[in-house]
C-alpha cells in the first residue's frame, strides 16, 4: 500500500504536469483539442490525489505501523474516528489534506462553471494544475506521507494528546481549506488578467469564490478561537500568535475584496484594485504556510513545523514575482470603467475607505509578525512581538473599521447629500448618545472599552432601523410582521446577508470587548467539599475522580456551582489528562456558559487526592464570541444564495 | 414610527440589562497590576506564550515572583526591569518605544496616515476628473 501511495502520487505529479502544460498550450494556441486533452487528464490528476489520500488513510486503518507517518501519529489504542485528524496531524499528511482540498475546489471551479465560461478558464485551470504540481513534488521529494521504516514497529506513538478535541475536527480542515482555496480566486483573476476578449463574467466568478474562501477561512478562524477557549485551559481565545496573525491577514484583505467587489458588480469600477486584492491575498496566504512550514519566528502552533520553511518561500517569492508581472504586463485587458467616484460622501468612497483600513491592518499586522527578525538584523537583539503590541496597534483601527461598517451602508451610490446622512444617521446618534451616558454612570469610564460599546450599539441600531423601515414597507401586503420581515430579507440577499455579517462582526466585537476588559479571575487553592464564593457564584468542590486507560490517566474534578442565594445553577468537570507517551498533560477547562458571562474554572494542579490549584474567571459576554459564528454563516449562506434575478 | 420606537426601546433594554450585569464589579489596583503584568511578560521558555497562557513551572515561579514584589511594593517599571535583566528584552512581550523598536509603532501610525492621504488625494483626482 506504500508503495501504491506513492507511485499514484508520482502519476498524480505527471498528469498535473500535463495538464498545466496543456492548458496554457492551448489557451495560447486556442487549440480545443489540446484543451480538451488537459481538462481530461486535469480530472484525471484529481482523481490520484484521491486515490492517494485514499490509501493513507488505509494505512492508518490497517494499523500499519511500517509507515513511518502512521508509526508517529497514530497508535493501536487509538480510536478510529480520530483518524481523520492523525491524518493532518503532521507535516506531511497535513500537506497532502492541502493538496487534496486544492484538487476539490479546482475540480469544483471548471464542473461547476458556468457554460460559457468553461471555455474560457483554461489558463485558469492550467496555473491550478501548476499549483497542485508544485505540492506533489514537495510531497514526492521533501515530504513522502508514504515513506517506509525499516525497523519492524507493533505500535505507534499515538496522536499528539493537545488534537484529541472536537473542535481538531474542524478547526484545522477549515482553516487549511481556506487558505487553500484562497488559490480560486487568484487563478480567476489571473484569467481575466489574461483574456484579451475584456469579458466581465470573470467578476461574478471572483467574488462568488471569495466569499466562499472567505467564509471557510473566517470560521477556520473562529473555530480555532474556540478550541483554544475550550481546551488550551488559559482562559483566552486569541493570542496573537504569529499562525493565528498569518491566518487573520488575508481574511482581512479578503474582508476588502468582498466589499470592493460590490463596487465593480454596480458601477464597474476598481477592477484593477480587485485583482490587486486577490493577489496580495494569495501572497499572504503563501506567506502563512511558508511561516507554518517553518518560518523564522516562534509560534505555539507547532504541529506541522517541518524544515521546509526555504521551499515555500521559494515558491512565494516565485509567485509574487509573477502576479506582480501579470499585474504590470497584461492590466490592459482589464476593462476600465468611465464611472468615476462622484463625492466624499458616497458608497464608493466609504468602501474604499474600509479597503485601505482593512488592508492597513493586514499589512500592520504582518509588520509585528516580522518585527523580531528585523530587531534581530538591525540590532541583534532578540525581542517579543505579543499581543499587547497588536492590542494597541490594530485594535484602534479595527474599531475605525466597525464603525464605518454602521456608516457606509446608508450612505448611497455616486453621492450623499451631508444633511441626509446625519439625518438618517440622527435616531441611531441620539440613542447611542443615550447609551454612552448610561454606561458611565454603571461605572463604565475607560476609554476603549465605553468607544467600542457605543460604535456596536450605534452600528446595531444602524442595520435595526433599516430593517425596520424594510419591514414596514412590505407590511401592506401581510398583515404578518414575521414574514414581511423574511421576504425583505429575501428581496435583496446580497444586502441583508452583508448586514447579518455585520451584525456577527457586531457580536463578536460585543465579546472581545467584554472580555478583554472586564474579566476578574483568582488563583486559590481548594479543598473537597470546600465552598469558594467568587463574583456571583459558589463554588462547591464535590470530588476528584481518577480513571485509567490504556493510553492516558484523566483525573476530573467536579464541582457544583449556586449563585449568592444558594440556588443550584449547574456543574463543572475540569480534568488533566496525562498521556505518558507523551509525557503531556493536556488540560481542560471547565465552562458555565451564558449570554451574560462565562464561568471559567481552570485545573492547575492536582496538589493530593482532596486538594487542588484552580483558576476561577469569569469571562463577561464570552457567549458572544461563539454566537458570531453560526450569525456569520447565515449571513454568508443567504449572500451566496443563488438569485434568479441576477443572471437577468 | 412608534414600532420604530417600540423596538429600538426592547433592544436597549436588553443590551443594557446584559451590560448592567456584568460591569458591576469594583477591581483592586494590585491585583489589576498583576493580570496586567501577567499579560504583559513572556514566558522565556515556552515559545510565544505570555505568563498568563503558561503553566510551565518557569512562568509559574515567575508568577509568584510578580505577586510578591507588589506586596513589597514594587511598580511596574521597576518589576519589569527586573526581569529583563535576567531574561533579557524578549520578556516583555511588545517592543520598547524607544531607540530603534520604536519603529514598530512609528511605522503603522505614518503608513497610516499616508494611506489615508493618498485616499483622500486620489478620490479628490476621480471626482474633479468626472466633472
Amino acid at each position: 500500500m506504500n508503495n501504491f501511495g506513492f507511485y499514484i502520487l508520482i502519476l498524480g505529479f505527471i498528469l498535473s504536469i500535463y495538464s498545466s502544460t496543456l492548458f496554457i498550450l492551448g489557451f495560447y494556441k486556442e487549440n480545443r483539442t489540446m484543451i480538451l486533452s488537459a481538462t481530461t487528464s486535469y480530472y484525471l490528476s484529481i482523481l490520484m490525489i484521491f486515490v492517494s489520500c485514499f490509501s493513507l488513510i488505509t494505512l492508518f486503518l490497517s494499523n500499519d505501523f511500517s509507515n513511518i507517518y502512521v508509526f508517529n501519529h497514530s497508535s493501536l489504542d487509538m480510536n478510529k474516528a480520530l483518524t481523520f485528524v492523525a491524518f493532518y496531524a503532521g507535516n506531511e499528511g497535513s500537506l497532502l489534506y492541502i493538496l487534496l482540498v486544492h484538487a476539490i475546489l479546482s475540480g469544483s471551479l471548471l464542473f461547476f462553471a458556468p457554460n460559457e465560461t468553461k471555455s474560457k478558464l483554461a489558463y485558469s485551470c492550467g496555473i491550478l494544475s501548476l499549483i497542485s504540481s508544485f505540492y506533489i513534488f514537495v510531497l514526492l521529494f521533501f515530504a513522502n506521507p508514504f515513506e517506509v521504516s525499516e525497523i519492524i514497529q507493533s505500535d505507534g506513538k499515538g496522536i499528539n494528546p493537545l488534537l484529541r478535541h472536537p473542535g481538531m475536527y474542524i478547526h484545522p480542515p477549515l482553516l487549511m481549506s481556506g487558505l487553500a482555496s484562497i488559490s480560486i480566486p487568484f487563478v480567476i483573476s489571473q484569467g481575466a488578467l489574461f483574456d484579451s476578449k475584456k469579458d466581465n463574467n470573470w467578476f461574478s466568478l471572483l467574488r462568488i469564490w471569495s466569499l466562499i474562501s472567505w467564509a471557510l477561512l473566517g470560521a477556520g478562524l473562529l473555530i480555532g478561537a474556540w478550541w483554544a477557549y475550550t481546551i488550551l485551559g488559559w482562559g483566552g481565545y486569541w493570542s496573537w500568535d504569529p499562525i493565528e496573525n498569518v491566518g487573520l491577514m488575508p481574511w482581512l484583505v479578503l474582508t476588502a475584496l468582498i466589499h470592493s467587489i460590490m463596487v465593480e458588480e454596480r458601477r464597474g469600477m476598481f477592477r484593477l484594485w480587485n485583482i490587486i486584492l486577490v493577489s496580495l491575498t494569495f501572497i499572504l496566504a503563501l506567506l502563512g504556510t511558508f511561516i507554518n512550514r517553518g518560518g523564522p519566528v516562534v509560534s505555539v502552533h507547532s504541529f506541522a513545523a517541518s524544515s521546509l520553511g526555504f521551499l515555500f518561500l521559494g515558491f512565494m517569492i516565485v509567485m509574487t514575482s509573477y502576479s506582480l508581472f501579470t499585474i504590470i504586463y497584461k492590466y490592459k485587458n482589464i476593462k476600465g470603467s468611465k464611472n468615476k467616484i462622484e463625492s466624499y460622501l458616497s458608497r464608493e468612497s466609504s468602501f474604499l475607505l474600509n479597503n485601505v483600513l482593512l488592508v492597513l491592518t493586514s499589512l500592520i499586522i504582518l509588520w509585528g509578525v516580522l518585527f523580531p527578525v528585523v530587531s534581530i538584523i538591525f540590532t541583534g537583539t532578540e525581542i517579543s512581538v505579543s499581543a499587547p503590541y497588536f492590542n494597541k496597534t490594530a485594535g484602534p483601527i479595527l474599531l475605525s473599521i466597525i464603525i464605518l461598517m454602521g456608516i457606509g451602508p446608508i450612505l448611497s451610490w455616486r453621492k450623499t447629500k451631508f444633511e441626509s446622512t446625519i439625518k438618517s444617521l440622527l435616531p441611531s446618534i441620539i440613542i447611542s448618545v443615550f447609551f454612552f451616558i448610561y454606561l458611565i454612570l454603571i461605572g463604565i469610564n475607560k476609554f476603549f472599552p465605553i468607544v467600542s460599546l457605543c460604535s456596536i450599539f450605534f452600528v446595531l441600531t444602524i442595520v435595526v432601523k433599516e430593517w425596520i423601515i424594510g419591514t414596514r414597507s412590505r407590511m401592506n401586503n401581510s398583515k404578518n410582521p414575521f414574514s414581511a420581515f423574511i421576504k425583505m430579507i429575501i428581496s435583496n440577499r446580497g444586502r441583508n446577508g452583508g448586514y447579518i455579517v455585520h451584525l456577527a462582526i457586531l457580536a463578536l466585537a460585543f465579546g472581545v470587548v467584554g472580555t478583554k476588559f472586564y474579566d476578574q479571575r483568582i488563583d486559590t487553592n481548594i479543598r473537597v467539599t470546600e465552598e469558594i464564593s467568587f463574583k456571583n457564584y459558589n463554588i462547591y468542590f464535590e470530588n476528584i475522580e481518577q480513571e485509567i486507560t490504556s493510553g492516558n490517566s484523566i483525573t476530573k474534578a467536579k464541582f457544583s456551582i449556586y449563585n449568592t442565594e444558594k440556588k443550584f445553577i449547574g456543574k463543572i468537570e475540569a480534568m488533566h489528562s496525562y498521556y505518558p507517551n507523551y509525557n503531556q498533560i493536556s488540560v481542560r477547562s471547565g465552562i458555565l456558559s451564558n449570554p451574560i458571562e462565562d464561568l471559567y474554572i481552570i485545573p492547575k494542579d492536582f496538589i493530593d487526592e482532596t486538594s487542588m490549584t484552580i483558576r476561577i474567571s469569569v469571562n463577561p459576554l464570552a457567549w458572544w464570541i461563539w454566537a458570531s459564528g453560526p450569525i456569520l454563516l447565515i449571513g454568508t449562506v443567504i449572500t451566496l444564495w443563488p438569485s434568479k434575478l441576477r443572471k437577468d | 414610527m412608534t414600532y420604530d420606537k417600540l423596538s429600538n426601546i426592547c433592544f436597549t433594554v436588553i443590551l443594557l440589562f446584559s451590560i448592567n450585569a456584568c460591569f458591576n464589579s469594583e477591581i483592586n489596583p494590585e491585583e489589576d497590576l498583576y493580570i496586567k503584568l501577567e499579560k504583559e511578560i513572556m514566558c522565556p521558555v515556552c515559545d510565544g506564550q505570555s505568563l498568563d497562557q503558561s503553566q510551565s513551572l518557569i512562568a509559574n515561579n515567575m508568577k509568584d515572583t510578580i505577586k510578591k514584589q507588589i506586596q513589597e511594593g514594587y511598580n511596574e517599571e521597576q518589576i519589569k526591569s527586573y526581569f529583563v535583566k535576567r531574561y533579557g528584552e524578549s520578556v516583555i512581550a511588545y517592543p520598547s518605544v524607544r531607540g530603534f523598536n520604536s519603529l514598530a509603532y512609528i511605522i503603522p501610525v505614518i503608513s497610516i496616515i499616508i494611506g489615508i492621504i493618498t485616499l483622500g488625494l486620489y478620490i479628490k483626482k476621480d471626482k474633479n476628473s468626472n466633472e
